[in-house]
């Protein structure tokens, strides 16, 4: 940490002074196994999702490629153990809306998630849809909207980022629906199916058994396309509402890395997202294989910010004030 | 019937055999070592088994899962280092009992009595899961309110102590519960600004410094005489427990059986609950309650019989609702989903063989589990006739060995170390710990569940008795209070 903290103090002459010896260091990178830090617990989609990627990686440039959980400090822990990395090539990790908006808004980091990350690309996307029990009256987005303006509905999630498609429509319709936080994404599901919420926004890979089951109607895709395995169900935008929840997720370098070796680095991973076996086991878990290069995935974070800030003021989960 | 004995025809292929004890055998070993537990391990397996046969390859990853259970039991009976949660409570009368000379006899309880367990619950996820599965969709934020509150009133239970000082311990554990991100909008509590605490504290360092660590600084402010422990026989047979005790043991196994099947199917509270929920049931229906805390067989038994038990149970959710109990059943629904099956209830129709292969593997595994323990706990307990003054050491060295790897966080060594000071001191003046770990694990449920339920009642209380479940067990828990608070008065009145 303190090492960063004198680059950045350094400015430019520092950063000069680091370039000549990082260009000779970028000649034989990878010289020691690569570190990819994951925030969530082993298990969770993101970390299963490195796995793949870690185990592809690990091809391409001739190194081992770790997958360390760092968990904790509710998501900061990861991140902020990021940013303080040495940036040598050395250590990755995962960036996403977490790192970017929901963690720094509601608690006191010491990195600036705008300035602390050299950003690789994203991988994958969660593609969200919402869902009520088999057994409600409820059959479409429009009947669902329709109750909400008559009484107060409920909806289970797990997670902020989830959630911003609710809060658009209830903005866009008038309908009142209150949020349920759940701890898992399955207890979110799980809550639905057993009528103890009115309706559930979770992702494809937790609602998914239970539509197969037929426990679960799948009203409409949160997302900005039709989710592919059911290609009738329209998404809010085709309803006429919108509204959208974005889940990328990608990965960072800490920033100062040398760019030979970020360059070298972004490129393994554009080639590891076109092969088609990583493609069919991310799929399989229910999440969208997207690549977006660094420059791009770190714009779209921007822009997904601007729409989250006001839900985590609304919602008092955010610690900033309006600035 | 006739597809489990298909089931075993998918199991019983030598490859399938080798996969069941590779992970049984890492269960094994992974429960011994504190904080190293089944979910990094498992994670760490994972991309092995991509290229695997999807039966082949959840055979192994739960085999080391359930195996898990057994392995948990030798550090808790031994070194008063709790291997995993669901060990805990096995601290409190196991180590007695070694103390005793009886470590033998207390091995072989528990790994018998998990034997027994495992192999029932098996049983029980081959010819109930459908049925129970949609018991499990009840439970709503009312329904685990009321839960958590039953299972917090057992503290009246748990102590031998005066009621004053359980509730006192009790208050101890929900204050440490609370620490850490708010439930339901993330406001930091009590976390002085520190980035390791932001998720509260862990069950491991908690868990290890109140029990492990304690018992070091005990041993370190005693005599070395005073501390001599009874060498256990080291006979062939040295394990099995007496006939006297083997007797006491069979009620509190069939118990805590069925106690930790049910329990362990619900999300959430699971093999930890079960536990404790039987030490405290064995403890009120004893003759001898004044035994518990010094040795009595009975908290060894029933405790260990429901935490297998419990990890039978969770496989019940998630094979037949997708829906997983815990952590680690929530990894194993991954695997699944990597290799492109959906656990739920469409799988007994799409893949029958991977649903039946499962289950099968679980019954040999169990067996495999303890033809693999027994035998060893002749080794395991000669590490009792190390001199005090070597074993002291080794045990700090696992402790903070332990602690280090659960999270690879150091603030966790730290605040295990703090624990340990903590527990020392609290056992010192005759405080009962387990109590607070109950506390600990039920507590932030209990809060999550009430202000769920609020939520969605929009704040009417009448949400806590709106099904017979949730008004069922608010009934249960006044029951248990009444019926924990009526003797002892008597009792000290007289």
């Amino acid at each position: 940490m303190y090492r960063r903290t004198m680059l950045r103090a350094g400015g430019a002459l520092a950063a000069a002074a680091y370039a000549a010896p990082a260009l000779s260091q970028s000649g034989k990178w990878p010289s020691r196994e690569i570190t990819l830090i994951n925030p969530n617990a082993p298990g969770a989609s993101t970390d299963l999702t490195a796995r793949i990627v870690a185990q592809a990686l690990e091809k391409r440039l001739n190194a081992t490629v770790i997958v360390k959980n760092v968990v904790g400090g509710a998501g900061a822990l990861g991140p902020s153990t990021l940013a303080a990395a040495t940036p040598d090539g050395h250590t990755m990790g995962l960036v996403a809306i977490s790192s970017h908006i929901t963690v720094p808004n509601m608690m006191d980091v010491k990195y600036d998630p705008w300035k602390a990350f050299d950003v690789l690309g994203q991988v994958a996307s969660l593609r969200y849809g919402i869902g009520v029990r088999t057994e409600s009256p409820i059959k479409s987005i429009e009947e669902l909207i329709a109750q909400g303006k008559q009484k107060l509905l409920t909806y289970s999630s797990n997670n902020v980022t989830n959630v911003v498609a609710m809060f658009q429509l209830a903005k866009l319709s008038g309908a009142k629906f209150r949020w349920v936080v759940f701890q898992g994404g399955v207890e979110s599901v799980t809550a639905a199916i057993g009528g103890h919420v009115d309706a559930v926004i979770q992702t494809v890979a937790e609602m998914k058994p239970q539509i197969e089951a037929g426990k679960l109607r799948f009203l409409a895709s949160a997302a900005t396309e039709r989710w592919p395995d059911y290609p009738d169900v329209k998404t809010l935008r085709e309803l006429g509402f919108d509204a959208v929840t974005n889940g990328p997720f990608g990965y960072a370098f800490p920033a100062g890395v040398d760019p030979a070796i970020k360059q070298r680095m972004e490129s393994a991973l554009a080639d590891v997202m076109a092969d088609k076996a990583v493609q069919t086991q991310i799929s399989n878990l229910g999440i969208v294989p997207t690549y977006r290069n660094g420059a791009d995935y770190a714009a779209f974070l921007k822009q997904i910010e601007g729409e989250l800030v006001p839900i985590l003021r609304e919602t008092g989960m955010s610690k900033k004030k309006a600035a | 019937m006739e597809a489990l004995l298909g089931g075993f025809a998918v199991t019983l292929s030598i490859e399938n055999l080798a996969y069941c004890f590779v992970g049984v055998l890492l269960g094994t070993v992974v429960g011994i070592l504190p904080g190293l537990g089944p979910l990094t391990t498992i994670a760490i397996l994972l991309p092995i088994t991509f290229k695997m046969d999807v039966t082949s390859a959840i055979i192994m990853l739960s085999g080391i899962y359930y195996g898990v259970a057994y392995g948990g039991t030798v550090t808790s009976v031994l070194m008063r280092i709790p291997g995993e949660a669901s060990s805990v409570v096995t601290c409190l009368d196991g180590y007695e009992m070694a103390r005793k000379g009886r470590a033998g006899a207390a091995l072989g309880v528990a790994g018998i009595g998990s034997f027994v367990a495992g192999t029932v619950g098996v049983i029980g996820i081959s010819f109930l899961s459908p049925p129970l599965a949609q018991l499990v969709v009840k439970f709503g934020p009312a329904e685990y309110a009321m839960l958590m509150l039953a299972g917090l009133s057992l503290v009246t239970y748990m102590s031998g102590g005066s009621l004053a000082r359980a509730l006192l311990m009790a208050a101890f554990g929900l204050l440490l519960g609370t620490i850490g991100s708010d439930p339901i909008n993330m406001t930091q509590r009590l976390t002085f600004d520190l980035l390791s605490l932001g998720d509260g504290i862990n069950l491991v360092p908690l868990a290890i410094g109140l029990f492990g660590l304690s018992e070091v600084l005990f041993m370190a402010r005693q005599d070395p005489d005073a501390l001599k422990v009874l060498p256990p026989p080291s006979r062939l047979l040295g394990f099995m427990p007496s006939r006297e005790e083997a007797r006491r043991s069979v009620a509190p196994v069939g118990r805590g059986t069925v106690l930790g099947f049910l329990v362990g199917l619900l999300p959430g509270g699971g093999a930890v609950l079960a536990s404790f929920l039987s030490y405290a049931i064995e403890r009120k229906l004893s003759k001898r309650p004044e035994e518990f805390g010094h040795g009595a067989v009975e908290g060894v038994a029933g405790p260990e019989s429901a935490n297998n038990a419990g990890t039978a149970g969770a496989f019940v959710p998630l094979l037949c609702m997708g829906i997983p109990a815990n952590a680690i059943t929530a990894l194993l629904l991954g695997a699944f989903m990597i290799h492109g099956v959906t656990p739920g209830p469409t799988i007994l129709e799409r893949q029958p063989e991977v649903f039946w292969g499962v289950v099968a593997s679980m019954y040999i595994g169990n067996v495999m589990l303890l033809i693999l323990n027994l035998p060893l706990i002749g080794l395991f307990v000669r590490i009792l006739e190390v001199p005090r003054a070597f074993l002291a050491p080794m045990i700090l060295a696992v402790c903070l060995i332990g602690v280090y790897s659960s999270s690879g966080n150091p603030a966790d060594v730290v605040l295990a170390v703090v624990f340990g000071f903590v527990g020392y001191g609290l056992r010192r003046s005759g405080f009962d710990l387990g109590i607070v770990i109950l506390a600990y694990v039920l507590g932030p449920i209990f809060e999550r569940s009430v202000r769920q339920a609020l939520a969605i009642s929009d704040g009417d209380p009448m949400i806590f008795f709106h099904s017979w479940l949730s008004g069922g067990f608010a009934v249960l828990a006044v029951a248990i209070l009444v019926a924990g608070l009526w003797p002892k008065r008597v009792g000290q009145a007289a």
